[in-house]
């Protein structure tokens, strides 16, 4: 039963929906001290290339993901720097984001001696567990199957959500993201946090990419991320801000990206556009039930300083 | 407010960095490649006072690995066997608009010839006839105007002689095939490669799958990924980019690219792919511009025409197989066979070609809409 279609295509949701888990993972982190970034896609293209052509020149794949997140993080300094010191739109700075990450992306794929399309990465994870775990019915393909980077991601989802909602320095950066005046005179310096963790947001981007690039397609192409950054922005949304119902969203959005091509080798055929749309229609759908419902829209709501610049001068 | 003015002119700046970035491609998608002294023999006309201005348009990147970079290919194979021309490209243009906008620039720029090498029939006849002294040329249509011609490779060569490959691999019983759009020359192309392939291997089928796109990287993984999950021996693409090679290689199985030598795709599953020659065809319509002979044709073509041709086989493939491809291709070349030869039947049972009929080359560019015996998937409505 281990090979049936269905079973396999879960599966691959969970491979395509780790890199969504990691770089939607780090934007939450964003989100939570009220910064919006909506890089995601340029910053997953522009470290994720940076982390292809490293995976091209050193076997170490950890390295690669290192990498990756470094540039994605760099990447986000700039977001940083524009929307908490010059306290610009984050809409337009993250929307330039994207402009540039892509740019920066297509820059370096192209201009090597040989372009990157033609790289391949050195070496490739192999799953954790023996064959004797992954030949188990049901789970050894859905839970024993994978990589490191995907138990890694489960246990970032883990430690995030102990960190933001059972620690003090979690507490501390969801009030700058909840109301910075009042965090602020409590002594919590809301700059550097902000800072800290659009960097954050933007190395689960970088990572997220790296680890598309280098580990699922196995090369680079100009413009490979393909929405995927937009579907981790969303996902932050649709996951209500919470790191385990990210992963479980993670995994829905891979399984809708891998259903249209399953339904069509079962002999059904749905517009790929349709399939294509449906995780921004699934967040919006959330979003409705989430505000028809006053407990759950407390609970389940964006920080209220999210987008919101902070300035000690004009509270 | 200072510093929320700092912070709008600090986002200009940096726009205009993006923007002068921007620039950089935009002036190597702008650079004019002068034409280097030719090496090879010396053209047959001398060369003319003008140099002859040509203009090519891409809907993707020149290094894609497949469609547009087989087309760069042609251009470059013009440069270096042309004297007297000047070309420029312009990248990742896409139809409507962009393509209207391009011809009318190199129109009123005075380019003598504008290349399209993708579906812009539509477009180019909205603009061409405001400047009649510039030759367009776009692939694939079949409405011709007074400086307007269009030009086609038939896929459908290089897809048998592939499907030959491929069915010459033994233990192979699913093929899984990533398609773009189901369209005739795609749908075309799977018929031809099934005859290829069931001539070795009668009881092989192919799966296929329609990506809804020419350039997807990501749905054309999980598509390939998605037929290796369901039991596919084999891996051929016919999308334009390369992203099948990789699930192939991945998985340790075969594959057959399209259109282009994608070997350092898949260097270890590589089988073969078959490939567009466009340089003879630009070289052809340039001369024929600068002799003044030029006149506006549909030119469909095949291994015949030199426009097919193959790409080196991959280790896997006997010296059997290359010499039974060989033969084909000179008996297709010399026109003493024909693999759309009937009785074929498509995959609900219908006989589409009758015993003894075939698809005559004038019509070839009509059909299929069917899906030979053989294949599994169906041609979306619509």
């Amino acid at each position: 039963m281990n090979d049936s279609v269905l079973l396999l295509s879960l599966a691959s949701a969970i491979v395509i929906g780790t890199p969504i888990l990691l770089a939607g993972l780090g934007e939450m982190m964003t989100e939570h001290s009220g910064v919006m970034n909506l890089g995601v896609e340029g910053m997953m293209l522009g470290g994720g290339v940076v982390g292809f052509w490293m995976s091209s020149q050193h076997s170490s794949v950890a390295l690669s993901l290192a990498v990756g997140a470094g540039v994605g993080a760099l990447f986000a300094l700039i977001h940083a720097y524009l929307a908490v010191t010059l306290r610009v739109n984050q809409i337009v700075s993250g929307l330039a984001l994207v402009i540039t990450g892509t740019g920066f992306a297509g820059f370096v794929g192209s201009s090597n001696d040989s372009a990157l399309i033609y790289a391949r990465p050195q070496s490739f994870l192999e799953p954790v567990f023996g064959e004797s775990m992954q030949d188990l019915p049901l789970v050894g393909p859905l839970v024993f199957g994978h990589d490191w980077v995907v138990y890694m991601s489960w246990g970032l989802v883990a430690a995030a959500a102990f960190w933001l909602f059972r620690t003090r320095a979690g507490l501390a950066v969801r009030s700058v993201g909840e109301d910075p005046a009042s965090a602020d005179t409590v002594g919590i310096s809301v700059g550097l946090t902000r800072y800290v963790y659009t960097m954050i947001g933007g190395a689960g981007a970088g990572m997220g990419g790296t680890y598309l690039m280098t580990q699922i397609f196995a090369t680079y192409q100009h413009g490979i991320t393909a929405g995927l950054g937009w579907i981790a922005f969303a996902l932050v949304t649709f996951a209500g801000w919470r790191p385990w119902r990210a992963l479980v969203a993670a995994y829905v959005f891979g399984a809708l990206r891998n259903l249209g091509f399953t339904l069509q080798i079962l002999g059904a055929s749905v517009p790929s556009d349709v399939l294509n749309a449906l995780p921004f229609v699934l967040t919006i759908v959330a979003l409705i039930i989430i505000s028809a419902r006053p407990a759950a829209a407390r609970k389940y709501s964006a920080p209220s300083a999210l987008a919101v610049p902070y300035s000690r001068e004009t509270r | 407010m200072r510093r929320f003015r700092l912070g709008v002119v600090v986002l200009i700046a940096l726009a205009l960095v993006a923007a002068s970035c921007g620039d950089d491609e935009a002036e190597e998608v702008a650079a004019t490649t002068t034409a280097a002294p030719a090496t090879t023999a010396a053209p047959t006309t001398a060369a003319p006072e003008e140099p002859l201005r040509i203009a090519f348009m891409y809907d993707g990147e020149i290094d894609d690995g497949g469609w547009n970079e087989a087309h760069e290919n042609g251009r470059q194979y013009l440069i270096a066997n042309m004297d007297g021309i000047e070309t420029t490209f312009v990248e990742n243009l896409s139809p409507g608009s962009e393509f209207q906008a391009a011809f009318e620039d190199f129109g009123s720029q005075g380019y003598d010839m504008v290349v399209c090498t993708t579906w812009c029939q539509d477009d180019v006849l909205v603009v061409a006839p405001n400047y009649p002294d510039t030759v367009y040329l776009s692939w694939g249509g079949y409405l011709t105007a007074p400086n307007v011609g269009h030009f086609d490779g038939a896929t459908e060569d290089g897809r048998y002689l592939d499907g030959l490959v491929a069915g010459s691999q033994p233990d192979v019983d699913l093929i899984g095939y990533v398609g773009g759009f189901a369209i005739e020359e795609v749908v075309r192309g799977v018929n031809a490669f099934m005859i290829g392939a069931r001539e070795l291997n009668p009881d092989v089928e192919i799966q296929v799958i329609w990506v809804n796109s020419w350039y997807d990287p990501a749905a054309e993984q999980q598509a390939a990924q998605a037929l290796v999950d369901a039991g596919a021996d084999m891996l051929a693409a016919e999308v334009n980019a390369p992203a099948v090679a990789s699930v192939a290689e991945a998985s340790g199985i075969g594959y057959i690219h399209y259109g282009i030598d994608g070997s350092g795709l898949a260097p270890n599953s590589w089988l073969s792919g078959f490939t567009f020659n466009w340089g003879p065809y630009y070289l052809s319509q340039a001369q024929a511009l600068a002799d003044g002979t030029w006149e506006p044709a549909l030119t469909y073509g095949g291994l015949r025409d030199g426009v097919v041709g193959m790409s080196p086989f991959g280790a896997a493939v006997t010296a059997d197989t290359i010499a039974l491809v060989e033969e084909r291709r000179q008996e297709i070349v010399d026109g003493t066979f024909d693999y759309f030869a009937g009785p074929i039947t498509d995959n609900e049972g219908n006989v589409v070609i009758a015993e003894g009929e075939t698809i005559a080359w004038e019509e070839r560019t009509l059909c299929c809409q069917w899906l030979i015996e053989g294949v599994i998937g169906e041609i979306p409505a619509g």
